[in-house]
């Protein structure tokens, strides 16, 4: 059966809310019941029906034509199945998302994968701010998942991380991977300024780097985990694969360094060309 | 007797106005409703109409409070009041340029102990931070002799107060500045003393706080209200055009571009044709009695009138008689 298409005839006169455009929830409802669905997020009511075309399908794979930088929660919670956005999303993309697949053909903004539980995330475009961080008023970073940005994120991304992988096959914003608790961060380019600052625990792989004085030269690693991990980066083990991800973690030597010695210390920043 | 309000820079009843601001709030798609440069109880009576007329509300020191709210809700945080710091500390480090000055003299509750004042300024607070903190916790690093003295001073202090201003500090220095008063707390006191912005923006967030259960940036628009620090930020959303209708309360009104309304509630330092509907308010606590946010207290306090001034209404009596008005119009629809 194909796609349940969503073609956007129109730029949204307001921001949108489309958590409710995912499998989870429009699995059962006829091509009316979900024209009726509401995504304002202002007084003015607006609809499904009222900015998209929808062509029936699989409502286990939906297909979003046509984005918009005001399309926000797009994703939000879904559980199974997938979404394809054929153009940019607005801010919180993946939200909380447990299970499924979400492919951004465009660029995500801020708080893409916030929350993120489990699933898969991949934007082709660039990511915006607070990639994986926590929700406003919310403790949790991301707990799980694989996000992949094959463009370059915005500052603080992973923020908070927990678990899960981050792969941003560009240059990162200032502030990557701060207050990480845990969990794998890949940027392929250059990190931004004072990465992993108030980092506990974790792995931040980059390219390059000015580590900060609170991070300390701790030798390098060539372990057997450098090429264990750049395999699951790879098909046919890998669910989104990161070629460049792959490339860095398991090739050329990689300088290591602890930190962030401010607090517990136990993180690890591994950089192909750190900056003295 | 002088004018109290403007429509298009012509004088004008206040009525007039209060029911020509009432029709464009009931008539707007995303009302905004922001400055909140009041007293609490024109910050309830904002909070009621934005409420009322599902409107966005946002206080124009909102990222001076988050940057401290994001601190102590992500993390917590232990701080005191500026009169228990003047009264108990020995050792006193203010954090940046903004922390006010504190006085050199020993701390009257232990008099016998003299109290000694450090000043950290340079471009990378939030890595001197970092590297204080390593210092603190015994790490092997070299650190200039000036942080070495203080964290010497800290640790050998029997009440230490860390000051500082959020106006000035990004959220991540925040919270290692919280995390260097969790460590100290281990062996001695120490707490910390955030810098409030001026007015009495602490006891708006306190009251947005009572009355809806969440801070700054809440949007009413879908019936519930929604706590949003990124999609309820006035000037992104003046800026992206989110909004057409913004009522601003206090001075500070801001430039809006051509096609969006704005009114604006002001002391009388505004002139009348900075918005295309202007009413002149008293300032609450000199014109018109008031509850304010006392810094030195860390609590609201009333404040009698310093200089009444009965022909001047308070932000709060204006606001209510828009509601009423907003009330008038929808049945009217």
């Amino acid at each position: 059966m194909s796609a349940l298409r969503f073609q956007l005839r129109e730029a949204p006169p307001q921001r949108l809310d489309c958590s409710p455009l995912t499998p989870d929830r429009l699995r059962g409802l006829s091509l009316a019941e979900i024209a009726r669905l509401p995504l304002q997020t202002t007084r003015a009511a607006i609809t499904v029906g009222d900015l998209f075309t929808i062509a029936a399908g699989d409502a286990g794979t939906i297909v979003i034509v046509g984005g918009s930088a005001l399309m926000d929660e797009v994703g939000a919670g879904m559980t199974e199945g997938s979404i394809t956005v054929e153009g940019e999303v607005g801010i919180r993309a993946g939200r909380g998302m447990r299970g499924g697949r979400l492919h951004i053909s465009g660029k995500a903004g801020p708080y893409a994968a916030s929350g993120l539980l489990g699933g898969e995330i991949e934007i082709s475009g660039d990511a915006g701010d607070f990639l994986g961080g926590p929700g406003p008023g919310n403790p949790a970073g991301m707990a799980g998942g694989v996000v992949v940005v094959r463009g370059a994120a915005g500052a603080r991304a992973g923020d908070r991380l927990r678990r899960g992988v981050i792969v941003i096959e560009g240059d990162s914003g200032d502030h990557p991977g701060s207050r990480m608790l845990a969990g794998t961060l890949v940027i392929c380019g250059r990190a931004g300024a004072a990465p992993g600052y108030l980092m506990r625990r974790g792995t931040m792989f980059t390219q390059y780097a000015a580590p900060l004085a609170t991070f300390s030269a701790t030798g390098s690693v060539d372990h057997v985990f450098r090429a264990l991990l750049a395999r699951t980066l790879l098909p046919p083990s890998a669910k989104i694969p990161s070629a460049k991800a792959a490339a860095l973690i398991g090739g050329a030597a990689l300088a290591r360094f602890s930190g962030d010695l401010a607090g517990l210390g136990k993180g690890e920043l591994l950089i192909a060309d750190p900056a003295s | 007797m002088t004018a109290l309000a403007w429509i298009a820079g012509r004088e004008t009843a206040r009525d007039a106005a209060i029911a020509a601001i009432a029709e464009r709030l009931v008539a707007s798609a995303n009302p905004l409703i922001a400055g909140l440069a009041t007293d609490i109880a024109g910050a309830e009576a904002a909070h009621d109409l934005a409420r009322h007329v599902g409107a966005v509300l946002d206080h124009r020191d909102s990222p001076t409070l988050l940057a401290d709210l994001d601190a102590m809700r992500s993390h917590g945080w232990l701080v005191t009041t500026p009169l228990e710091a003047r009264a108990m500390a020995d050792c006193v480090v203010l954090v940046g340029t903004a922390a006010a000055d504190f006085p050199l003299s020993p701390p009257p509750f232990a008099p016998e102990r003299a109290r000694r004042v450090f000043r950290l300024t340079d471009e990378t607070i939030p890595r001197t931070l970092g590297l204080l903190r390593a210092t603190l916790a015994g790490r092997r690093i070299t650190v200039p002799d000036d942080l070495a003295a203080i964290a010497q001073a800290l640790r050998a202090a029997r009440y230490a107060v860390i000051a500082w201003s959020a106006a000035e500090l990004p959220p991540l220095a925040i919270e290692m500045l919280c995390h260097i008063i969790e460590d100290l707390n281990e062996t001695t006191r120490c707490f910390g003393l955030p810098t409030p912005p001026p007015g009495n923006a602490s006891g708006v967030a306190q009251a947005l706080a009572w009355k809806s259960g969440l801070p700054t940036r809440i949007g009413f628009a879908r019936g519930r209200p929604e706590h949003d620090p990124w999609r309820f930020d006035a000037a992104r959303m003046i800026a992206a055009r989110e909004t057409d209708c913004v009522l601003w309360i206090g001075d500070g009104a801001p430039l809006v571009p051509a096609g969006m309304f704005l009114a604006a509630l002001a002391p009388d330092d505004l002139g009348p044709g900075q918005a295309e509907i202007v009413i002149r308010t008293a300032t609450p606590g000199r014109d018109s009695d008031a509850i304010l946010f006392d810094p030195m207290i860390g609590a609201l306090r009333f404040q009698r009138a310093t200089a009444p001034q009965s022909a001047l209404s308070p932000p709060a009596a204006i606001l209510d008689a828009i509601a009423a008005r907003c009330d008038r119009a929808v049945a009217a629809c």
